[in-house]
């Protein structure tokens, strides 16, 4: 099959599978896809066919209003801006839409947000103005690997350009842009957070660090919000006019208290973007009325009829049945996009958020079930279509995904099962809809009901990815350790919801209402883990880039304690430098790009006269320092103390040199392969080292030598995390994820000592073994996934790739509950679902065209396949596949 | 002058490179030439606009509004006046 299995012959060896596959490749059990409505089909197929584009009309409005409004104070400033840019830009409502209002008027469009981040649009020769920061962010750059499928606009073609390898422009806008980006110059975020860092003593380090890609180079600024939740309550409970009123109010209760004057100056700034909102709404209730003018239009006119008086009733009031709450959702979840430049803004808990809705109306006979499940489809393609404008860099990481989680399940706040009818229509909208937003979670908790667990299995045998699985219980012990100094409820402990992937995000209760209100999940993310190593073995200096990151060590490393002690200080002076770098940066960008409309929604920012820069929201310790590769890790840590310091396989000098050689394989760089699977040897001259490297113990598989050693790694990151004080006074939390970063920076590590090759991509989530190095079944994988305390952590993350004839019928739903309930009693946080035949994604990768609508999950979000890099696309390929789960 | 379907008032973009044209009812090539197309109707757009001149880079400006900065495909505002080109 490959070289490397070819070569294993004793001891441990990489297997690719657990069991036997049928002979035949087998599609997913369960297709519900014909049943799509003929109007979400219709509208889906307009995102098959759409690229991804940039439009100007945000950032031009936005900056021209910027200009204009010099001298105002800066929040009030930003507002004016934010307002104008929602007046200003044109309203596109697509034939069928029920659901109306998008990013902008392009299908899949977005737009560049230079007030965050300004330099990656411009040329390179504008970019290198600031060469010191630069160099740190392209030694990235210049090896991700995009996507070039789907959406993806990789190159400059006729009249359109390609921004980032993945957005096209205009030809004729694209000097607009430039200009526009090069009024923001030492205006930025970006440029900013930069400026601020640099009078920190720890800067240069930190810029050696990033240029080895010891971490991801630019979550500072460009997404530095999101992870977090929308809170939907105040419009929905208030609607716009009463939001607008409750500003009003405090702003006239504490207009004569001197010490109120930045309160004041927030509600007005409330006050301003949600008049540019309400604005917004109204443009598009006009073209709503001037399509149904139009003789093509026809057909729609009665539904464009409902839409514009729809639209109007929102712009001012609270919503009156199910539709309007829908749409008055969604309008606020894009408002936040158009405000923001982050990532992973979460509907939360919206099933439970719309029912009484949606109850009502069904009680009212003025819905049927498939008319909601209609509205939930045309819900479904909206998610999708949203996109962010951002470098290369933040594509890698992202992989094209907007991670806009709903959660379903869970608990009321009183204590009872909270899944209900609504919920269930929201599972049965994403089978029939496969779109890859808003990916769903379910909140399993023991009193979680059978008919909704195998609901939401069903939904997985479609192969969709989701509902992932995340334990309620565990939740909400990480939820207590944290907030506990804030003051967290049990009630906001039980309306807790994930915010992107999988970040636990405490609830906040509006009125007794699911709401939201906490901090975005933002830091330090993501560090390289098998990087670290490196640094140790080549005392101090990155065999990469030859770049000194760290005064050298001079240790003889004679025994392991020593290593691991040599480890272990450097890894702490890594973790203590991106923190403190990072709370440096965060807080000078305040009042660049702080939130206002996003604020505005979010629970107690109008009570307290705050956004949520100045802790605003109800709960605020979520500084998070995210890493990667940890597996990767602890493998590698398990055969140096195995084959250099027991069994004296091999010296250091004799690995380090197997390593700088690649064990002899052709750089992945060159082949272009970037998993285990298909490598090219070159010389077999390192055949013996390699082949002990690969023998040596691995994670996820019920080992207990290398399951302590990563215990120990990240017990350690856990307890040197929370040594720093976040800008808001809170310890820094831990959160062990993936999304893609484990390909670029996989791309940016040279081979390691457990036996994986240079430039491929580290094992995914946190829990995931090394592709083909779990051998020993999914309970021995679970065993070892439960060999520490999940609940000191934001979140974990365990994927698990099933071949669809392993869960096939009634009795392979059963096993799979099986599974997942055992894991969740061991105390795992999260485990997710991959269905799918490896076969049929090596035929995707050579037959794209064949497969437009192809998901798979990749870490904690799914994704069409075209839309993956081939970096992603590998791991994915290569992952273990289950055949069996007994 | 030349005539495209980007620049015409019936054309509502899907993304940078097609949209619906709404007199053919259909989807068009944004770049295509429209000038045999007997609907085409210029959009008012600052290009066509007598108060617009072009700047040295992607910006110009706006005679009727106190040299505001503008650009060529910005949606034109209340003072458009079409010009002869």
């Amino acid at each position: 099959m490959t070289t490397l299995v070819k070569e294993k012959a004793v001891g441990q060896r990489l297997n690719f599978q657990y069991g036997t596959a049928p002979q035949e490749v087998q599609g997913r059990e369960v297709s519900k896809k014909n049943l799509i409505s003929k109007r979400a089909a219709k509208l889906l197929n307009d995102y098959y066919e759409s690229k991804c584009c940039l439009d100007n009309e945000f950032p031009y409005w936005y900056t021209r209003t910027y200009i204009e409004k010099e001298g105002e104070l800066p929040i009030i400033r930003r507002s004016l801006a934010i307002k104008k840019a929602f007046e200003k830009i044109t309203p596109m409502i697509r034939p069928g839409e029920l659901l109306v209002m998008q990013k902008t008027r392009f299908v899949r469009g977005c737009y560049i947000m230079p007030w965050t981040a300004n330099r990656f649009p411009l040329s390179v020769a504008d970019q290198m103005e600031d060469e010191a920061a630069n160099a740190a962010k392209r030694s990235l750059e210049d090896i991700t690997v995009c996507a070039t499928g789907g959406g993806n606009v990789t190159e400059s073609a006729g009249n359109v350009l390609s921004i980032s390898r993945r957005f096209g422009i205009r030809a004729e806008e694209y000097p607009v842009l430039v200009d526009i980006c090069k009024y923001w110059v030492n205006k930025s975020s970006e440029d900013i957070c930069w400026h601020a860092a640099s009078i920190h003593p720890q800067y240069e380090a930190h810029l050696k660090m990033k240029q080895a890609v010891l971490m991801h180079f630019d979550l500072e600024y460009s997404v530095r919000h999101g992870r977090n939740v929308v809170n939907y309550q105040y419009p929905l409970q208030l609607g716009f006019k009463g939001m607008i009123e409750k500003c009003q109010k405090h702003i006239n209760d504490n207009l004569n208290d001197g010490s109120m004057m930045d309160a004041v100056a927030f509600w007005t700034a409330c006050i301003n973007v949600i008049q540019g909102v309400q604005a917004w709404i109204r443009n598009y209730a006009e073209e709503a009325r001037k399509l149904m003018a139009k003789p093509q239009y026809a057909e729609y006119r009665d539904e464009l009829a409902l839409i514009a008086e729809r639209l109007d009733w929102i712009a001012e009031n609270k919503p009156r049945g199910f539709a309007d709450a829908l749409q008055l959702c969604w309008l606020c979840h894009i408002a936040v996009t158009n405000e923001l430049q982050g990532s992973g803004f979460a509907p939360g808990r919206l099933g439970q958020v719309l029912y009484p809705y949606y109850k009502k109306d069904i009680e009212e006979g003025k819905i049927t079930v498939e008319q909601a499940i209609e509205l939930l489809e045309c819900m479904r393609v909206k998610f999708t279509e949203i996109d962010i404008a951002m470098s290369v860099g933040t594509i890698g990481l992202l992989a094209g995904s907007t991670f806009n989680n709903i959660c379903i399940g869970g608990l009321r706040p009183d204590g009872s099962p909270a899944e209900n009818e609504l919920e269930f229509l929201f599972i049965e909208a994403a089978m029939r809809c496969q779109t890859p937003q808003p990916t769903m979670t379910l909140l399993y908790d023991s009193k979680t009901s059978e008919k909704f667990i195998q609901k939401a299995i069903e939904c997985n045998k479609t192969g969709a990815g989701f509902p992932a699985y995340v334990n309620n219980r565990v939740a909400m012990d990480y939820l207590f350790k944290t907030f506990g100094q804030e003051g967290i409820t049990l009630e906001d402990a039980r309306a807790w919801t994930i915010g992107g992937c999988l970040e636990i995000q405490p609830g906040a209760l509006v009125n007794g209402e699911f709401g939201a209100g906490s901090y975005s999940s933002t830091g330090v993310g993501f560090v390289n883990m098998p990087k670290t190593l490196e640094m140790v073995l080549w005392n101090g200096m990155d065999p990469r880039t030859k770049t000194v990151v760290y005064a050298p060590h001079n240790s003889k490393l004679e025994t392991f304690d020593e290593f691991m002690r040599v480890w272990k200080m450097y890894f702490k002076e890594l973790i203590i430098t991106l923190e403190n770098m990072f709370n440096y940066k965060n807080a000078s960008m305040f009042d660049t790009d702080n939130p206002v409309f996003y604020s505005a929604l979010m629970a107690d920012c109008i009570e307290k006269g705050k956004d949520i820069d100045r802790a605003g929201s109800r709960y605020n310790r979520c500084f998070t320092t995210w890493i990667s590769g940890q597996v990767n890790l602890a493998n590698a840590l398990a055969s140096i103390k195995k084959n250099v310091y027991e069994d004296k396989n091999f010296t250091l000098d004799e690995l380090k040199e197997a390593l700088e050689a690649n064990f002899g394989y052709v750089n992945a760089m060159v082949t272009r392969k970037f998993s285990m699977v298909e490598q090219k040897l070159d010389d077999s001259k390192y055949a013996r080292i390699h082949n002990l490297c690969l023998c040596a113990p691995k994670f996820g598989n019920d080992d207990p030598y290398v399951d302590a050693i990563y215990k120990d790694v990240i017990e350690f990151w856990r307890d040197v995390t929370v040594q720093v004080q976040t800008v808001f006074g809170h310890p820094w939390t831990a959160c062990q994820l993936s999304v893609a970063t484990h390909g670029p920076l996989g791309q940016a590590c040279i081979a390691s000592a457990d036996g994986r090759l240079a430039g491929l991509t580290l094992a995914d989530g946190a829990q995931s073994p090394y592709p083909g190095t779990d051998l020993n079944g999914p309970y021995a994988l679970l065993n070892s996934a439960t060999s520490f305390e999940h609940s000191d952590y934001q979140n974990t993350q365990l994927n698990f790739k099933l071949h669809p004839s392993s869960i096939k019928g009634t009795e392979g739903a059963r096993k799979l509950a099986h599974l997942l309930k055992a894991y969740m009693e061991k105390g795992g946080y999260h485990i997710q679902f991959n269905v799918v035949d490896s076969r049929m994604l090596r035929d995707a990768q050579a037959n794209p065209d064949n497969y437009r609508d192809l998901l798979v999950r990749v870490a904690g979000f799914t994704q069409y396949w075209v839309e993956l890099s081939k970096p992603i696309q590998d791991e994915v390929v290569s992952r273990t596949e289950y055949e069996e789960l007994g | 002058m030349k005539k495209i379907c980007s620049d015409c008032k019936f054309l509502a973009p899907r993304d940078v490179f097609k949209g619906f044209c709404e007199n053919k009812n259909a989807m068009v090539i944004i770049d295509a030439d429209a000038f045999d197309c007997k609907a085409y109707s210029a959009a008012e757009k600052c290009r066509f606009c007598k108060n617009f001149s072009a700047g040295q880079g992607g910006l110009g400006a706006c005679a009727a509004q106190k040299g505001v900065m503008v650009y060529a495909d910005l949606k034109a505002c209340g003072d458009y006046a079409a010009c002869e080109c």
